[in-house]
């Protein structure tokens, strides 16, 4: 197997693909990382890792197509009548390379620029459903990560002149105290950034307003040190579609190249996330039939979110959804494992 | 015929390595040729020879699991080496490399993959092309690698079709001595009528493609 594998590998590397590697890394860092972003540089930086795994596919695609024309096929067959061997080492091969290749990503970590403290934030607009005296409706387009704030500009200006705090609750139960003069920053509860809603219940009698345009969505970036956290995520979505590749190619008998080509729409589709506004106009029937697809797959948008903004999806994620995904790759592998009787 | 008996199995008996009954080889929904009846048993060498189109390729691929006979029953073993008649290789690759994933590729312990390799090189003088790109050589050294890809691993059973092509009298003077060098193995040779293929094995099976029927 080792042998197999490692033939394999070498094959999907070429004789530049090492030096391919190398270059890329080095120019994603340099044009990724500058000192006085910090952290805000990582989301680029996911974008330009990513191209790896994605050109690992389609040279996979095109050297299984090869492998068919130099008679691989019967070999295969003759000596390996269970048909686990060399699918496993195609498998294997190109999770040691995507690996290979994040593990180097992951030296970017030495860069002055990823080493800045922690602690920043992005901004995103979140948009009132209602604006009722009784409650305060949001809408936080989708699933956000689960350490967000909801942050709120309020109008004391018809309060009475003395009021200069009011606690703002939710139906749980959960508080924080508005003061006057400050935002109020809303801890988003688990339920609630897994929902991607929010209702507020200011005070019954005050007269609190809300400033509708200033409501927004408080994302922490995550720090340099969770650079390998993120390349790990991206491992986990590249995996199962590698095992699809291999199942399309193999059991699917699916030209290969074109194989390859199905499996980036696919995982392009899981990774979809539409605008926000959806309307009927001009292409909005495709983003919408492209959202009914993704839904039908395991949300793992998370996995992949990289450029700029990231932190918006990163780690929205939950573990269902990353076990269903990786049990799809699983079943793909097992099929393209599975040989199909002769005709 | 019971439908049960239709198809390929991996029964074997003592010494029979090879075995058709009945066996109707087609393409499609087209017949090519059959019923046949064969036994070979194991350590024998038997020769099939045809007219062009006569349903020798067909054979091979049947025998080799790549398509299933038309009917009738085959019973062949689970190891079987094949060299086929237009063999395919990676050209880019070095034959000693190539040769270690086949092996990888098979069930031969890893302790004896490199003798194997080694055998199967040396059986078609193949050494001192070991490390070069298979495209490197010559249509008859590739055949001779066609030759000695088949010989790895020991098979049961070797199938060969039309192993003359392209060979030089050296060459087949090394497929001459391998051949000899077998002991267990049962060997099918398939080749047309009249190449010279007569010296390597008995007659066994005369297909002939306008009857069907067989000699």
């Amino acid at each position: 197997m080792i042998t197999l594998t490692i033939g394999f590998a070498r094959e999907l590397l070429g004789r530049w693909g090492l030096w391919i590697l190398l270059a890329g890394v080095f120019t994603a860092s340099q044009v990724s990382f500058d000192t006085t972003l910090g952290d805000a540089n990582i989301g680029p930086y996911l974008a330009y890792v990513s191209l790896w795994p994605i050109a690992l596919l389609f040279r996979c695609g095109w050297l299984l197509q090869k492998r068919r024309a130099e008679g691989w096929p019967l070999e295969e067959r003759l000596r390996d009548p269970q048909g686990y061997r060399a699918p496993l080492a195609e498998f294997l091969a190109m999770l040691c390379l995507t690996l290979g290749g994040l593990m180097l990503a992951c030296l970017a970590l030495l860069l002055p620029g990823v080493q800045s403290p922690a602690g920043g934030s992005s901004l995103f607009p979140a948009t009132m459903q209602t604006g009722s005296e009784g409650s305060w409706e949001f809408n936080l387009n989708g699933k956000v990560p689960s350490d967000s704030s909801l942050v709120l500009t309020l109008d004391w200006s018809q309060t009475d002149g003395q009021q200069t705090s009011a606690p703002i609750h939710n139906a749980q139960g959960a508080e924080v105290l508005a003061t006057a003069g400050e935002l109020l920053y809303w801890p988003l509860q688990t339920e609630e950034a897994l929902l991607g809603t929010v209702s507020l219940l200011p005070p019954v009698d005050s007269k609190l307003r809300l400033f509708k345009p200033l409501i927004r969505l408080e994302v922490p970036q995550p720090g340099g040190n969770q650079l390998w956290v993120l390349l790990l995520r991206q491992l986990w979505f590249f995996l199962p579609l590698m095992a699809l590749l291999l199942a399309l190619a193999r059991f699917g008998q699916v030209r290969a190249s074109l194989a390859a080509w199905a499996v980036f729409f696919f995982g392009s589709l899981a990774a979809y996330h539409p605008p926000a506004r959806l309307g009927d106009a001009g292409l909005g029937w495709l983003a919408k039939t492209f959202l009914l697809l993704k839904q039908s797959l395991p949300n793992v948008e998370g996995l992949i979110s990289s450029g700029y903004r990231f932190e918006r999806f990163a780690g929205t994620t939950s573990n269902g959804a990353l076990i269903a995904w990786l049990a799809l790759g699983v079943l793909a592998l097992l099929l393209a494992c599975k040989r199909r009787a002769s005709r | 015929m019971l439908a049960a008996e239709v198809g390929r199995t991996f029964a074997m008996s003592s010494s029979a390595v090879l075995r058709f009954e009945q066996l109707v080889l087609s393409r499609g929904k087209k017949r090519v040729a059959g019923p046949l009846d064969l036994t070979l048993n194991q350590g024998v060498r038997g020769l099939v020879t045809g007219p062009n189109g006569s349903g020798k390729t067909t054979l091979v691929l049947a025998v080799a699991g790549l398509i299933a006979p038309g009917g009738g029953k085959l019973i062949t073993p689970k190891r079987i080496g094949l060299a086929p008649q237009e063999p395919e290789f990676p050209l880019h690759q070095s034959c000693s490399f190539y040769f270690r994933q086949l092996l990888a590729l098979g069930k031969t312990p890893a302790s004896q993959q490199k003798a194997a390799l080694k055998r199967a090189l040396e059986l078609f003088h193949l050494q001192e092309f070991a490390d070069r790109p298979i495209g490197e050589l010559s249509r008859g050294w590739r055949q001779r690698l066609n030759l000695a890809r088949a010989w790895l691993d020991e098979p049961e059973l070797l199938v060969l079709d039309e192993p003359q092509t392209a060979l030089d009298p050296d060459g087949m003077a090394s497929l001459t001595s391998a051949l000899d060098s077998l002991s267990n193995s049962a060997v099918l040779i398939v080749a047309p009528e009249g190449v010279g293929c007569c010296d390597l094995a008995p007659l066994i099976l005369n297909l002939n493609a306008r009857a069907g029927a067989q000699s």
